[in-house]
């Protein structure tokens, strides 16, 4: 074999398991998409069918009107699901990144203990939260509320965005606060007109991160919730199932219109993702 | 422009005194350059000027006030740092802008004094590109344009030369000496290079552990060193200091330098080595206060070739002297001695030094 041909094979052979992977991880979303169009008999039938033969919307207008009264609709959960993830977002980026910025620039005592414990919170399963976050929520009265739930989900988001917006600042010089404070700033004022205008590539990253998690929630929104209509899209796809019923359309319409949003997220930031998280791992 | 003056100030980290009550009055209009080795308290110093480190004791003014306390805006000071800081999400334009918005001067006295400071910088074509596009001598320029859109009082300087090659650092040495005195600037320099100090200052105060060991004209530190530091830092190649003991031999004194016994020959160093305090002593010799000499000649004394490093416009030669290597200059350029070679060598005892050997400070 020739160098050439060698070098061909060994293209051929890595593609062919990049495929293989790629089908590997795409099939079940693949099948969801064409579960999610076809009749309910046609769902079961043996062979399964890729392509549906009688392709149908039925699903989809189900999930949007239901006719049962207990199960809340489609858009209300996805009404739930995006404001709780977008003020999950906003309200952990507002305490991340002063709170990322005096890890990075400040020294005081106590530092490096905070600063584990904050990252240490990430040993834990965040079931081991559940309970006594559930106790504190009664106690607070957020049970089945917008705020319980915002606020539980900081437990998770904020550590991971910390970190991430931390190796960001560390990247940046300290030299230019400086400059900032000379050249007429105040502290504050350097560091909103100096140095939050170069994360903000770092700040998508951790928004994007922190929402996708909250989005995807499934264990405190199915406690910390009571009524339909406070339910996320997680815990709604959870009732499609009951005792007597299981209405596999409904859920696959309902998980396919779920991952849209995204996907679609991530496909239009994930150039940004990237380069945030390679800038906060490799200082310049 | 104006004077500054420090009084007895102080920074402490822990028990680490990294600045020990310096004093220093710098007039208007002079270039002023604090230098030493790393750790001396230079950096730290500047910033305490700037405002940007708190001071733990003493007083600093600037003009008539006393600014000990004012933020670093509020001083009426601008800074080149040695990364230079620009703003990378800026043009080279707001950059220069920045410092004039912050302080809401008017728009067209703004672009009249950024396009006088880019005209000096020759840094006009520039304006519209990020600072990421430019070079480093170019970023140099417009971290100047900035320090000089401000018109401030005083200018600090952070080691600005540092990051740039070795020729473009002469280039800009020049530039900036030429520009402070254009301007009829007070600079506050600080480096850890004492050729830029020896070459851009009207004074130098060489600093070590937090104190200033002197503050003088750079002739001064170059001929009448306070001690041995300053001696040993200041010159280039650095002054020969050879541990010595003064011993009676024959109802005179004498020089022991290692195996060498050296007698003095003028009165000059017998007056010195009356005034010195304890036997031990350290000798300073110039590698120019050195001179090879015919073999035999009356008062030199032996040794032998270690290296020989010619330069080009000046020929080196490393000898030990006392168990103390030693750099000489050649009197010829020419000269190529080897390994071992017998070198005679007079001392020019109107330029020798004698420091006390535990204090290190100057014998006069």
């Amino acid at each position: 074999m020739t160098r050439k041909q060698r070098k061909a094979l060994h293209a051929t052979v890595v593609y062919a398991l990049i495929i293989l992977l790629c089908l590997f991880a795409l099939m079940p979303l693949l099948w969801m998409a064409s579960t999610s169009f076809k009749t309910s008999s046609e769902q079961f039938v043996s062979p399964p069918r890729w392509i549906p033969q009688n392709p149908t919307l039925e699903h989809y207008a189900k999930i949007f009107f239901p006719t049962r009264i207990s199960s809340g609709s489609f858009q209300i959960y996805f009404f739930n699901s995006l404001f709780i993830s977008f003020m999950t977002t906003i309200l952990a980026l507002i305490v991340a990144l002063p709170a990322s910025y005096a890890f990075s620039r400040f020294s005081f005592p106590g530092k490096d203990a905070a600063y584990f414990a904050v990252l240490g919170r990430n040993m834990f399963p965040l079931i081991v939260f559940l309970i006594p976050l559930f106790s504190l929520m009664r106690i607070l009265g957020w049970i089945n509320t917008y705020t319980g739930l915002i606020v539980a989900y900081m437990t998770f988001t904020l550590p991971l965005a910390i970190w991430l917006l931390k190796g960001f600042f560390d990247g940046i010089p300290t030299e230019l606060e400086k400059a900032g404070r000379i050249d007429g700033c105040t502290r504050f004022g350097a560091f909103m007109r100096l140095i939050v205008p170069l994360t903000a590539s770092g700040m998508t990253a951790a928004g994007v991160n922190t929402f996708i998690q909250a989005w995807n929630e499934y264990g405190f929104a199915r406690q910390l919730t009571e009524s339909a209509s406070m339910r996320t899209i997680p815990v709604g796809l959870a009732y499609f199932f009951t005792e007597n019923t299981s209405d596999w359309g409904g859920l696959m319409a309902s998980a396919f219109l779920f991952s849209v949003p995204v996907v679609i997220l991530f496909m239009i930031i994930q150039r940004f993702f990237i380069a945030a998280l390679t800038q906060g791992a490799v200082k310049q | 422009m104006a004077e500054v003056s420090l009084k007895n100030i102080v920074k402490l980290y822990g028990d680490v005194r990294a600045v020990d009550g310096v004093s220093l009055d710098i007039h208007d209009k002079e270039f002023v350059t604090l230098v030493g080795p790393s750790g001396c308290g230079k950096t730290t110093t500047l910033h305490m000027i700037a405002g940007l480190i708190e001071l733990d004791g003493g007083d600093i003014l600037i003009g008539k006030n006393n600014v000990s306390e004012l933020d670093p805006k509020d001083r009426d000071i601008a800074m080149v740092f040695q990364n230079y800081a620009l703003y990378p999400h800026k043009s080279v334009r707001d950059n220069l802008m920045f410092p004039l918005r912050m302080r809401k001067i008017d728009k067209t006295t703004a672009e009249q004094r950024v396009n006088r400071a880019s005209k000096i910088l020759s840094i006009e074509q520039l304006l519209d590109r990020k600072p990421k596009q430019l070079s480093g001598g170019q970023q140099q320029r417009v971290a100047l344009g900035r320090a000089i859109v401000r018109d401030p009082a005083v200018f600090l300087m952070d080691e600005p030369l540092s990051n740039l090659d070795a020729k473009l650092r002469v280039q800009m040495r020049t530039e900036i000496k030429h520009l402070q005195q254009e301007l009829q600037a007070t600079m506050i320099y600080v480096t850890h290079d004492q050729i830029e100090a020896m070459t851009m200052s009207d004074r130098i105060a060489v600093m070590d552990k937090g104190k200033v060991q002197q503050f003088g004209s750079p002739d001064e530190l170059f001929n009448r060193p306070n001690n041995v530091f300053v001696a040993g830092f200041i010159g280039n190649p650095p002054m020969n200091l050879i541990p010595a003991q003064i011993v009676s031999e024959g109802g005179s004194k004498k020089l022991r330098m290692g195996q060498i016994t050296y007698a003095p020959q003028t009165g000059r160093v017998h007056d010195l080595m009356n005034k010195a305090a304890g036997e031990k002593v350290i000798v300073g010799l110039r590698n120019t206060a050195i001179q090879m000499v015919a073999p035999g000649t009356a008062g030199s004394i032996l040794t032998e070739v270690y290296t020989v490093e010619p330069t080009g416009d000046v020929t080196y030669v490393q000898t030990n002297i006392g168990d103390k290597m030693c750099t000489i200059s050649s009197p010829d350029v020419a000269y190529r001695g080897r390994l071992g070679d017998p070198l005679s060598l007079r001392i020019d005892e109107n330029r020798l030094y004698l420091f006390d050997d535990l204090s290190g400070k100057a014998i006069l």
